[in-house]
C-alpha cells in the first residue's frame, strides 16, 4: 500500500499523480487509501475525495472484468452512436459509468480517438469493432459471456 | 560549451547506418489513430512474415502520416529504391505485400498510397501529390510519419535542436523578438500573441518562472495536439526549450491529457533522450542555461484545458478555473511567473527561430501568421490531420483535401473546434479560416478540430449534444454556466421531443447569449455556440421541431416512430428477435410496440423487404 510513499514528496501537487499511480496498481482509489493519502500529504479525507470524484477517469469503485469503451466523439455520434449504447445499457440492464452486478461488464464512454472513418467505434476491453451496427451488438456481447 | 555539431554529426550518421539502404526496411504508422485500426496486429503479422520467410529486413515505427483514412499505413523502403507508403494494409494483406514486394517482383501498386520518391505509375503516384497532400504546407508535420518519434536521432539529423542552439547563441531578448516578429497568436484557442505573453513573463518578477506545455487537448473531434506528440515529440520539446531560455526559466511542465497514454509515453521517452544528449537537463549544451520538465496527466476533465483550471489542476486541486487578475504571467502556477503556452505553439517556435520572425509572417494572413493543423472527421471522404496556410478556405480544407462528402450524401455544415466551436453552413465553406474572420462567423478556429456534417445529421440533435458535453464538463463553480447549460439541454431536449413551446426559440437565443457573457471561462463562453449556430443558420430546421413537432433527417427519437408496413412484410421473422426490446410482436401481422420501442433502428437494418418505415411529423403520430 505504501509503494508511491518514497515515489512522491508530501506535497499538495503530488496528489493527482498518486491517484494516477494508486489506480493503476489496484484498479480504482479505494476508501482505505484515500485515507492513508489524506495523512501522508497532510490533507483532509474530504480534500482528497474532492480531487478524486472531480476527474472522471478515477475510480471510486473496481471495474467489471468485461469494459467496453464508447466512443463519445462526435463522428461516432453522427454515425448512430447513441443507437449503440441505448441498445448496450438495454441489454446489459446497466448505465453508463456503471457495472454489472456479477462485476462482468462495464461500460464506459472515452473521448474521441480520432479513428473517426472507422466510426462508430466501440472496444471491449482491448479488442476493436469498428463501423459497429446496433445490430451486431448482441452478437458481440455473446463472445464474452 | 559543448559543441551542436558534434551531436548533429552523430545523429545523422546514426540515421544514415539505419536508411542507407544496406538491406530492406519496413516502417509501419504507430500512433492511436493507427492503432486502433489494427497496427499492433499488422506489426506482428509483418515480424511473421519476415521470420517466416527468413528475410532479413529492418522494421521500425513512425507516428501519423496524417492519413488516418488509410491506417494502417506499412511502408517499405528497399534498397536502392524510394520508400512506399501501402494502405490500409490489414493482417489479411501482409502476406501479399511482403511477397510482392520483398521479392522484388513487383510494387504492389494496388495497395500503394504514394511513393517518396519521384511518381512510379498512375497508381503509385508521389505521395506529396495525392489529393490529400497536394493542398496541404506541411511544416509541423514535416516529419511526422517519417522518423521514429521514439528516437532522438531521427529528430536531430533532420534538423532537429538546430534552432535551440541558434537561440542560445542569440540574447534572449532577441529571441522573445524574433517571435514578436513571427506575430504567431496562440493555437491553444484564446490567440493571444505568443511572443507578448513571452515577453511579460520575462519582465514579470519572481522566482522560479514556470513554461507550461498545455496537451490536454479535450474539444472532442480535436487530435492535432495528439499526433504532433505522438509523431514528433521533440519538435514540441524544442520549443518549450527556447521559452524558458527566452523567459528565464528553469523549470517546466507539460499537462497531457489522461486520455493520450501513448502521447505521455513519447513524451518521456523524448525527455529522457534529450537528457542523455545533454539537450535538458542541468546544463544544457554545455551552458549555464538548465531546464527540468516534468510530465503531469490529466484525469477527464475537459475545463482542465483552461489554462486556470490546469494550473489549479498541476497544484493538486479540483481543476477549477480561478480569476485572471493578477495574470498568470506575474503569478500563475504556485504564484509564480508563468507563460502556458498550446503545444503547436511550442511547435512553431523552432521554425519561427531556424527561419526569422519575418519570413515566418510572410505566410499566413496579415492577423494570422504561420500555418494551422486541423483533425478532419466526421461525414468526409477522407480523415485526419493536415496542416494549411491561415487564410485557406474550408471549401480548400472539407473538399479538396478532405475530398467531400461521402457517397451519395450532401455536406451541411462543419462544427470547427469540436462542440464550443458553433457551426458553419456549407453555403460559407468560402470562408477563409483565420482567427477573426471565424469569430466574426460566430465560431471560432479554436483548437482545429473540424467535423464534418452531412443532410443525415439533425441540428437539434447536434446542439443537444453539444450542450449536454459542456453541462458534464462545467466545473460547477460559476451559476450562469452550472445552471445555463442544464436550460440549454432542458430547451433542446423539448424541441427534440416535441414539447417545445411558442416562443422557446427567443428563449433559447436569450439564454445563449447570457451564458456566453456571463460565464466566467472559456467553457461556458462557448457552451452555447453550436444552438446559437443552429438558430442563426438552421432556423427552419430547428423550427420543424417547434412548430410541426417533426425532426426532418429523422434523428430525434421522440419525434421519429418505427411500423411495419403489412403490405411490404413477409413475415420472414429477422426483425423480432434482432429486437433488443421484444418490442415487435404478433403472428399474422407484426407491429412495433411503440412503448418498448427505443428507436435503435435494428429492425430497419435487419429487414430485407423494406418493410420498416421510419417517420417523422404530426401526420406520422396520427396514423399510429
Amino acid at each position: 500500500m505504501s509503494y508511491w510513499l518514497t515515489k512522491y514528496p508530501p506535497e499538495r501537487g503530488s496528489l493527482l499523480p498518486i491517484l494516477h499511480e494508486i489506480q493503476t496498481q489496484e484498479g480504482y482509489v479505494s476508501k482505505e487509501a484515500v485515507a492513508a493519502v489524506a495523512r501522508y500529504l497532510g490533507l483532509s479525507a474530504s480534500q482528497v475525495y474532492g480531487v478524486l470524484t472531480f476527474y472522471s477517469q478515477l475510480r471510486t469503485a473496481p471495474l467489471g472484468k468485461k469494459v467496453i469503451r464508447i466512443c463519445e466523439g462526435p463522428a461516432c455520434h453522427l454515425e448512430g452512436m447513441d443507437k449503440i449504447h441505448h441498445v448496450l445499457e438495454a441489454i446489459l440492464g446497466i448505465d453508463v459509468g456503471e457495472t454489472t452486478s456479477d462485476g462482468s461488464f462495464s461500460l464506459e464512454f472515452v473521448p474521441c480517438n480520432g479513428t473517426c472513418n472507422h466510426a462508430p467505434f466501440l472496444l471491449v476491453n482491448d479488442d476493436a469493432y469498428r463501423r459497429v451496427q446496433a445490430s451486431q451488438i448482441k452478437g458481440i456481447l455473446e463472445k464474452y459471456e | 560549451m559543448m559543441d551542436f555539431d558534434s551531436v548533429q554529426a552523430e545523429a545523422k550518421k546514426a540515421w544514415e547506418a539505419q536508411t542507407d539502404g544496406s538491406r530492406p526496411r519496413i516502417i509501419i504508422g504507430m500512433a492511436t489513430c493507427s492503432i486502433s485500426a489494427g497496427a499492433k496486429e499488422t506489426l506482428q503479422a509483418v515480424k511473421k512474415e519476415l521470420t517466416r520467410k527468413g528475410i532479413d529486413a529492418e522494421v521500425n515505427i513512425t507516428g501519423c502520416i496524417g492519413l488516418c483514412y488509410q491506417e494502417p499505413l506499412v511502408d517499405v523502403a528497399l534498397p536502392g529504391r524510394h520508400r512506399i507508403s501501402y494502405g490500409p494494409i490489414t493482417t489479411d494483406l501482409v502476406p501479399q505485400l511482403l511477397g510482392d514486394v520483398l521479392s522484388g517482383k513487383e510494387t504492389a501498386a494496388e495497395l500503394a498510397v504514394g511513393t517518396f520518391g519521384p511518381r512510379e505509375s498512375a497508381s503509385i503516384p508521389h505521395l506529396f501529390d495525392i489529393p490529400f497532400m497536394r493542398f496541404q504546407t506541411r511544416r509541423l508535420l514535416a516529419r511526422c510519419g517519417l522518423i521514429d518519434p521514439e528516437n532522438i536521432d531521427h529528430y536531430i539529423a533532420l534538423g532537429g535542436y538546430s534552432a535551440l542552439a541558434k537561440a542560445m547563441s542569440m540574447p534572449p531578448e532577441q529571441v522573445i523578438d524574433e517571435v514578436k516578429r513571427s506575430q504567431i497568436r496562440g493555437r491553444g484557442g484564446a490567440a493571444y500573441p505568443a511572443g507578448l505573453k513571452w515577453e511579460q513573463c520575462r519582465a514579470a518578477k519572481g522566482y522560479p518562472k514556470y513554461i507550461v506545455c498545455n496537451a490536454d487537448e479535450g474539444d472532442p473531434g480535436s487530435f492535432v495536439d495528439r499526433t504532433v506528440l505522438e509523431s514528433d515529440p521533440h519538435e514540441v520539446l524544442e520549443g518549450m526549450l527556447i521559452a524558458a531560455y527566452a523567459i528565464g526559466s528553469d523549470s517546466g511542465y507539460i499537462y497531457i491529457r489522461g486520455e493520450y497514454p501513448l502521447a505521455a509515453h513519447r513524451f518521456s521517452t523524448a525527455l529522457r533522450q534529450a537528457e542523455e544528449k545533454g539537450l535538458l537537463g542541468a546544463n544544457v549544451l554545455g551552458s549555464d542555461f538548465q531546464f527540468h520538465v516534468e510530465i503531469r496527466r490529466g484525469a477527464g476533465s475537459y475545463v482542465c484545458g483552461e489554462s486556470s483550471a490546469l494550473m489549479s489542476s498541476i497544484e493538486g486541486l479540483r481543476g477549477m478555473p480561478r480569476l485572471k487578475r493578477p495574470r498568470s504571467v506575474e503569478k500563475g502556477l504556485w504564484a509564480k511567473p508563468t507563460s502556458m503556452n498550446n503545444v503547436e505553439t511550442f511547435a512553431n517556435v523552432p521554425l519561427i527561430i531556424n527561419n526569422g520572425g519575418d519570413e515566418y509572417a510572410s505566410t499566413g494572413m496579415e492577423r494570422s501568421t504561420g500555418t494551422k493543423l486541423f483533425s478532419l472527421s466526421g461525414h468526409v471522404l477522407r480523415t485526419g490531420v493536415a496542416e494549411v496556410p491561415f487564410g485557406t478556405s474550408l471549401q480548400t480544407v472539407i473538399e479538396d483535401i478532405g475530398g467531400g462528402p461521402l457517397p451519395g450524401r450532401k455536406i451541411k455544415g462543419v462544427m470547427p473546434g469540436g462542440p464550443a466551436g458553433g457551426v458553419i453552413p456549407a453555403t460559407m465553406f468560402d470562408l477563409p479560416i483565420d482567427f477573426d474572420t471565424l469569430a466574426k462567423a460566430g465560431s471560432m478556429v479554436g483548437s482545429g478540430g473540424l467535423v464534418v456534417f452531412d443532410d443525415r445529421t439533425c441540428i437539434v440533435d447536434l446542439a443537444r449534444y453539444s450542450a449536454a458535453f459542456m453541462r458534464d464538463e462545467c466545473c460547477d463553480r460559476c451559476s450562469t454556466c452550472r445552471t445555463g447549460t442544464q436550460k440549454l439541454v432542458a430547451f433542446l431536449d423539448a424541441l427534440s421531443c416535441g414539447d417545445g413551446k411558442p416562443g422557446d426559440l427567443e428563449r433559447l437565443g436569450n439564454l445563449g447569449e447570457v451564458v456566453k457573457r456571463l460565464s466566467h471561462c472559456g467553457l461556458g463562453q462557448t457552451a452555447p455556440n453550436t444552438a446559437l449556430g443552429a438558430l442563426a443558420h438552421f432556423r427552419s430546421e430547428v423550427e420543424a421541431h417547434l412548430l410541426d413537432k417533426r425532426c426532418p433527417a429523422k434523428v430525434c427519437s421522440p419525434l421519429v416512430q418505427y411500423r411495419i408496413d403489412p403490405l411490404r412484410c413477409t413475415l420472414c421473422g429477422l426483425c423480432a428477435p434482432a429486437c433488443p426490446t421484444q418490442a415487435i410482436i404478433g403472428n399474422g401481422k407484426l407491429s412495433i410496440i411503440d412503448e418498448n420501442c427505443i428507436r435503435c433502428g435494428i429492425c430497419y437494418v435487419v429487414c430485407r423487404d423494406e418493410a420498416v418505415v421510419v417517420e417523422s411529423g404530426v401526420a406520422v403520430r396520427a396514423l399510429v
